[in-house]
């Protein structure tokens, strides 16, 4: 491939990237409750793990 | 991928032995198949997978293809507001109730819809073959 091909390349990249960005940056997607949402399933898994120790069944 | 295989294999032995088989088989078709199943997404990542291959064209299906698994999960969490509710939930219940080993299933199908019905069908075989 040549120069013009990675050129080519190089630019549908950053078209991807740049449509990677705003998915992640819109106000739809929820970004920053999808990132809560993921912390607390840890939290549940941990507390589900620990909980034959800890006792609480409450989880 | 062998311990990938390997634990799918074990999961199939413990369903035929515990005679569940063709339940699991319908919740797998249901999620793959069934409403806004899985099988546009997984034919787009084998698509993207093949072409990336193609050593000139690589850095393109790279970045389409964590578009497309960061579209998967945002579109996941708009839909059911949460992407690991249900296989948390199922995940709970097991350890409350120690699992239902011996049990008739009881677990209904959803007929697919996303990666949080996926995540409840997956828990549900998983409890289903008593592991």
């Amino acid at each position: 491939m040549g120069k013009f091909g990675e050129t080519i390349i190089t630019i549908m990249v950053a078209i991807i990237g740049l449509a990677t960005l705003s998915v992640i940056i819109s106000k739809n997607s929820n970004t920053s409750g999808l990132i809560k949402n993921i912390g607390n399933t840890f939290n549940s898994l941990l507390k589900v793990t620990v909980s034959p120790i800890s006792g609480s069944n409450s989880l | 991928m062998p311990v990938f295989l390997l634990i799918i294999g074990v999961l199939m032995m413990v369903l035929a032995v515990r005679g569940n088989t063709t339940y699991a088989i319908n919740l797998v078709k249901a999620d793959v198949l069934g409403t806004n199943g899985f099988v546009m997404w997984i034919l787009a990542v084998i698509v993207l997978v093949s072409l990336g291959h193609i050593k000139s064209i690589r850095p393109v299906t790279d970045a389409f293809l964590g578009l497309v698994i960061l579209v998967i999960i945002v579109y996941s969490y708009k839909n059911n507001n949460s992407i690991f509710s249900d296989f948390v939930s199922q995940v709970k219940e097991g350890v409350s109730t120690n699992g239902n080993c011996g049990q008739t299933p009881s677990a209904t199908i959803t007929g697919g819809g996303g990666g949080s019905s996926t995540a409840q069908n997956a828990a549900d075989i998983i409890a289903l073959a008593g592991v």
